[in-house]
């Protein structure tokens, strides 16, 4: 005889089921999403990691214990696997906080709070282990933590949506509704209602709500996954101060753009910069190659090419055209090693080659460069909104 | 032959009764996912075909609720008089329930697709089968709902008949995708056979298991197509396009472009100049000097967009009103002028003009072709 459960039982493991079953995608949804982005391993990209290992843990705790309310009879199994579905739950919070705990996030978090935190987060487990999971105690240590957590969770995407900017801005506003939502109803299936309420009608309309509310969670959620952009680290624009395009064959510049007339601390400033910037044009448009040429020399390295250059308190970053324009080198001058400065300069190249395609094929025949690529100056402006 | 009875018990009820509903779940996913899908869009490039493929695949996750409630949940033992009619059950209820939702599905689904294309005879053909379907069910089942289900029958094979259509349609453009979607659409139907009371009272419950089974299968076979498959509205726009002119302020055409080549028009010259003073009354009557959204003009078979730069306008000729050429449009005229702007606007600077040909020939391939 296979398990046979009572009409309404039936159906608060069907809500489950619902939640369980969308949870797992969103999960995966996540970790495709960040396998998406993370081309050129931007640390704020693990933003997706943390979202998508606390729906995975949530998940399957959720798992564990619906079977187990609903499947399991002997009391011991009933017992361990209640234990190892909260270990899961606080564990989720774990790995959440684990994620973040990472350079690019210490202007939002403190790490060393961070780090505590999840040892913190490591007592509850143990009680977990050692005190039978049945008591009304039990129960309302297990909320009150698990709502502190949540709350430190909340102020922490608060202050990272306040701190970011655009398109990811708006994303993760979405993430953060749709966490709400989703959350919340993950909580009234894992807790609450099973340990509280005895009353099985009611119990019955808390799950079908937290099922309606785990759908809208669900929708929201997979608007803001849908296009989530690289994460680059925070103010990371300010960074910026040169964009040279140069022609290597006659070290000739196509394009130029002067970032620190734009950012410095948020404002406008022009020309503070006058006389670095007139030092760096001179060294790339007249040096560039050669250096290229020398250090190939020296270390016997003819088919690779310069990616990066340290120079006082500087980088420059080069790439290099594709096929068509391989004569093309995209230098990126910048005051920090930061991988969004890679990625945004290889995003410039892409942007750059799409659009005058047609040109660069046949460069060369062209008096008036810089006025021809004039107009480029607007897409880079798009890209650093 | 086995005798069924409803709701269903015994040792099949929770296994069929979970496979059931993961399978509503992945429909109202799948439905979701389209939803997003739709609003994500650029508000021109909104395509409805993805709003009626929302509305046909959430229609057919309350078919599955319905199925679930009349098979699981309802008695079958005829009443005499049940609610509005004279005879009656919950489980008839509930199935009559659930095909009035996957036929007002259907049809949505069906219009929203045929307002982008014509399958058969003429556009909104099978929308209008669909449409005497939904009178021919809305009637019978006010009169007695025990004998809606033969009309059923009647709607899912014009269904199954327009997807064939559809998939005919399509098959250059989806290529093995294709395959993929004709085996799930199979599938699909063999286990929606599968679970009927017809084949279960013949085979018993064990049908009805290997019928949903066969869904899921093919519900996730769908899924990966649907995940995979590139926006709708990008089918079949390039064979409606016919021409394509690039004017500017003077009303003096750069450059034209004939993709149909039995098209047959006036002067190039001629059309820029008619297109300008056009483009110049719309503006005044209109007051879309700032606008630079794209202006349609339909006529019978023949539709004009225009599209208006800040030094260009851009003009197509299509056979039909399409979102996506819109698009294309704008991102042409803009790409043209972002390149080129200075050029022709700043005389002095020593431009081949024979280039600038080549390159806006190369952008239109890149583009149209």
């Amino acid at each position: 005889m296979l398990l046979q459960l009572s009409e309404i039982r039936e159906i608060q493991f069907l809500f489950c089921l619902t939640d369980i079953i969308l949870g797992t995608q969103l999960a995966i949804f996540f970790f495709y999403r960040y396998h998406k982005i993370n081309v050129e391993r931007l640390q704020l990209n693990k933003i997706l990691l943390s979202y998508g290992s606390i729906c995975l843990f949530n998940v399957i705790s959720a798992f564990i214990l619906t079977i187990n309310r609903f499947i399991i009879s002997s009391p011991y199994i009933m017992e361990l696997l209640n234990r190892i579905g909260y270990v899961l739950l606080f564990l989720s919070i774990i790995t959440f906080l684990y994620f973040i705990t990472t350079k690019e996030y210490s202007k939002i978090i403190n790490l060393k709070v961070l780090k505590v935190l999840i040892i913190l987060n490591l007592i509850p487990i143990i009680l977990i282990i050692l005190i039978p999971s049945n008591t009304l105690f039990f129960s309302f240590l297990k909320i009150l933590l698990i709502s502190l957590n949540l709350l430190l969770i909340a102020t922490f995407q608060i202050k990272l949506i306040i701190k970011s900017k655009g398109k990811t801005k708006k994303n993760l506003i979405q993430l953060f509704i749709g966490g709400i939502f989703s959350f919340s109803s993950l909580f009234f299936i894992i807790e609450i209602c099973f340990n509280l309420l005895y009353l099985a009608e009611i119990l019955t309309s808390l799950l079908l709500l937290g099922t309606l509310s785990f759908i809208v969670g669900f929708i929201t959620l997979l608007s803001g996954i849908f296009g989530f952009p690289a994460f680059f680290e925070l103010n990371w624009e300010e960074n910026l101060i040169n964009l040279f395009i140069i022609n290597q064959n006659n070290n000739n510049c196509l394009f130029k753009y002067n970032f620190s007339e734009i950012y410095q601390e948020g404002r406008i400033l022009k020309e503070k910069n006058k006389d670095f910037q007139k030092r760096f044009e001179d060294l790339f448009l007249g040096g560039i190659t050669g250096i290229d040429r020398i250090i190939a020399e020296i270390t016997n390295t003819k088919n690779g090419k310069i990616n990066k250059i340290k120079r006082e308190d500087s980088l420059v970053f080069l790439e290099y055209g594709s096929n068509f324009s391989s004569n093309i080198t995209y230098a990126l001058i910048t005051k920090k090693d930061l991988n969004s400065n890679l990625y945004f300069l290889k995003s410039l190249k892409k942007k750059f080659e799409y659009i005058f395609k047609e040109v660069l094929i046949d460069v060369e025949d062209f008096e008036e460069k810089v006025q021809l690529f004039k107009n480029f100056d607007v897409i880079i402006d798009d890209l650093l909104l | 032959m086995i005798f069924l009875e409803f709701p269903i018990l015994g040792d099949m009820r929770f296994p069929l009764l979970i496979m059931e509903w993961i399978s509503m779940i992945i429909l109202l996913e799948i439905g979701l996912i389209f939803l997003v899908r739709y609003k994500k869009q650029e508000k021109s490039l909104r395509n409805f075909q993805d709003l009626g493929y929302f509305t046909l695949l959430f229609g057919f996750s309350i078919v599955y609720l319905f199925f679930i409630l009349a098979d699981y949940y309802s008695s079958d033992t005829i009443i005499a008089p049940f609610l509005i009619w004279d005879y009656g059950s919950e489980r008839i209820f509930f199935l009559n329930m659930s095909y009035f939702s996957s036929i007002i599905a259907g049809l949505v689904a069906i219009f929203f697709i045929e307002k982008y294309n014509v399958f058969l005879y003429k556009r909104y053909f099978f929308t209008i089968i669909m449409s005497i379907f939904v009178l021919f069910f809305s009637v019978i089942f006010f009169v007695d709902i025990r004998y809606t289900q033969s009309i059923m029958y009647g709607y899912m094979s014009v269904f199954v008949l327009f997807f064939i259509n559809f998939l005919i349609k399509f098959s250059k453009k989806l290529m093995y995708r294709g395959l993929f979607f004709f085996v799930a659409i199979a599938l699909l139907v063999i286990g929606y056979g599968l679970t009927t009371d017809l084949l279960n009272i013949l085979f018993g419950l064990e049908s009805q298991m290997i019928g949903d089974i066969l869904q899921l299968i093919s519900l996730l076979t769908l899924s990966y197509f649907f995940f995979t498959l590139a926006d709708f509205s990008e089918f079949g726009w390039k064979e409606k396009t016919e021409a394509l002119f690039l004017i500017d302020k003077a009303g003096i055409c750069l450059y034209h472009k004939i993709f149909k080549k039995k098209k047959e028009l006036i002067s190039e010259n001629l059309i820029s100049a008619a297109i300008s003073i056009v483009n110049e009354m719309l503006k005044e009557l209109i007051g879309t000097v700032n606008n630079k959204d794209v202006s349609i003009i339909k006529k019978p078979n023949q539709i004009v967009m225009v599209y208006t730069g800040e030094i260009m306008t851009g003009v197509l000729y299509l056979k039909e009103d399409l979102n996506f050429p819109k698009v294309v449009l704008k991102k042409f005229v803009d790409k043209f002028e972002l390149l080129f702007k200075n050029i022709i606007q700043d005389q002095p600077i020593k431009f081949p003009r024979e280039k600038l040909f080549k390159y806006t020939e190369t952008i239109t391939e890149d583009l149209f072709l």
